[in-house]
């Protein structure tokens, strides 16, 4: 398990110290931990299985992690779990869209579920992933991609001060992994931070501050 | 945006999606009407028989329409992903469960409970147990669709959980359903039946309170 060194005098956004997942009886990880400041990004690496999914769902509060705990802002999310919700945007395997629901449906529906106002119009948000043309059609009749594009046009109306993104890149074409990296390139620039894993390299540019972790044995 | 805001987003993207598949809202309707239909084939064409049995076809059948939507109530958000969207939001969760059980109640026990007088009438009951008919299941169904909230939320991680579901709730439904169908004898009988009424009144107050906590919990630890 390896973390690049940060910078201990910025308090941290998101940081686990202790960290142990178990799955099925199974140990995945143990002692695993990092912090996060904000304006910096954390990609999780590490083998198929080796627990990622794991992570960023411990992280998001959805599971919970045999030891240890995950601290925001200095708090533990268990703690204050509802306040911690308000901050952070998820997104997960799948992107969360129904069939019969537009993109414009779905973002809509996702952000007055977060209770956070958007800071970005859902119709400048489809605009920014390239769904304007699509934001009335059901989306059982977009592909993949562009069911996670819808997803990410909540990401960019929500603008909320934690990503956790599981796989981002997945099922994009390769405008849509640049525009994932322009987001997140974004996101940092605001002064939010995000936490995601992927397989594909991630072109972000050079300024922006990344940490690395790897989960599980190096392959 | 306030807590009320995400529970009527929830609320309206269920009738919404609803209102997409009417055939898929007819199901329950149809059920109902077909199971009450085939009673009185099964047996002597007596009316006296058929107003004997009626309030127990009656509410079985209700209960089994019931039953029939609830395994999809949090099943389709679970495997799309969007259940990941209720657990993460900051409103209660318990809160957002209700209105996922409110929009399951509207979508089927409401219709049931519109579609029942014209099914009295059809098994023979008195025009003057009509009322108690249609108050019995109005307060009745919502009880069948918060207890089934908390079965539907448990089996949710289940493949095919429909069998385990009603194994499950049919229990949990007795005292409804007796409560239900006496308070429809009594009637018929020329009997008071505030009785049950009120029993099942305390019953449908206790579940709002109660069942979508429950609901709320368990679909949190089936997700994990």
């Amino acid at each position: 398990m390896s973390v690049s060194p940060s910078n201990p005098s910025v308090p941290p956004l998101l940081a686990v110290n202790k960290l142990a997942c178990e799955r099925g009886g199974r140990e995945l990880f143990h002692d695993l931990r990092f912090s996060l400041p904000a304006g910096a990004v954390l990609t999780v690496g590490g083998a198929n299985g080796a627990g990622k999914t794991s992570l960023l769902r411990i992280l998001a509060g959805l599971a919970l992690p045999a030891y240890g705990h995950v601290l925001f802002r200095q708090q533990s999310i268990a703690r204050n779990a509802s306040e911690y919700r308000s901050v952070l945007s998820y997104l997960g395997h799948q992107p969360g869209t129904r069939r019969d629901e537009t993109p414009l449906n779905h973002v809509q529906n996702r952000l007055s579920l977060g209770m956070l106002p958007a800071v970005i119009s859902v119709q400048d948000a489809l605009k920014t992933v390239g769904l304007a043309r699509y934001a009335d059609r059901p989306c059982g009749e977009l592909s993949v991609g562009q069911n996670r594009r819808a997803a990410l046009a909540w990401l960019v109306a929500r603008q909320s001060p934690l990503w956790i993104l599981d796989e981002p890149l997945s099922g994009l074409d390769v405008a849509g992994q640049s525009l994932v990296a322009e987001l997140i390139a974004a996101q940092v620039g605001r002064g939010g931070a995000a936490v995601l894993t992927t397989h594909q390299p991630l072109d972000l540019p050079a300024a922006v501050p990344q940490q690395r972790l790897t989960i599980g044995e190096p392959a | 945006m306030t807590v009320f805001a995400a529970a009527w987003a929830v609320l309206r993207r269920e009738l919404w999606l609803a209102s997409r598949r009417p055939g898929e809202l007819l199901q329950p309707l149809m059920f109902f009407l077909v199971v009450v239909t085939l009673f009185p084939l099964g047996t002597r064409p007596e009316p006296e028989l058929l107003a004997t049995m009626a309030p127990a076809v009656l509410w079985v059948a209700a209960l089994l329409a019931t039953l029939l939507g609830l395994e999809r109530l949090f099943r389709a958000d679970h495997d799309d992903g969007s259940l990941e969207q209720l657990l993460l939001s900051p409103a209660p969760l318990a809160l957002l469960t209700f209105s996922k059980v409110l929009a399951h109640w509207l979508l089927t026990g409401l219709p049931l409970v519109m579609l029942s007088p014209m099914l009295a009438i059809m098994l023979g009951l008195p025009m003057s147990s009509i009322g108690t008919v249609v108050l019995s299941l109005l307060l009745g169904t919502p009880i069948l669709s918060l207890l089934g909230s908390i079965g539907a939320a448990l089996t949710v991680g289940i493949r095919r959980g429909g069998a385990l579901l009603a194994l499950l709730l049919l229990p949990l439904y007795v005292p409804t359903l007796i409560l239900g169908a006496s308070a429809v004898a009594a009637v018929r009988d020329g009997l008071p039946a505030d009785g049950q009424l009120y029993l099942l009144g305390a019953l449908l107050s206790g579940a709002l309170v109660l069942a979508p906590l429950a609901s709320g919990l368990a679909l949190r630890i089936a997700s994990e």
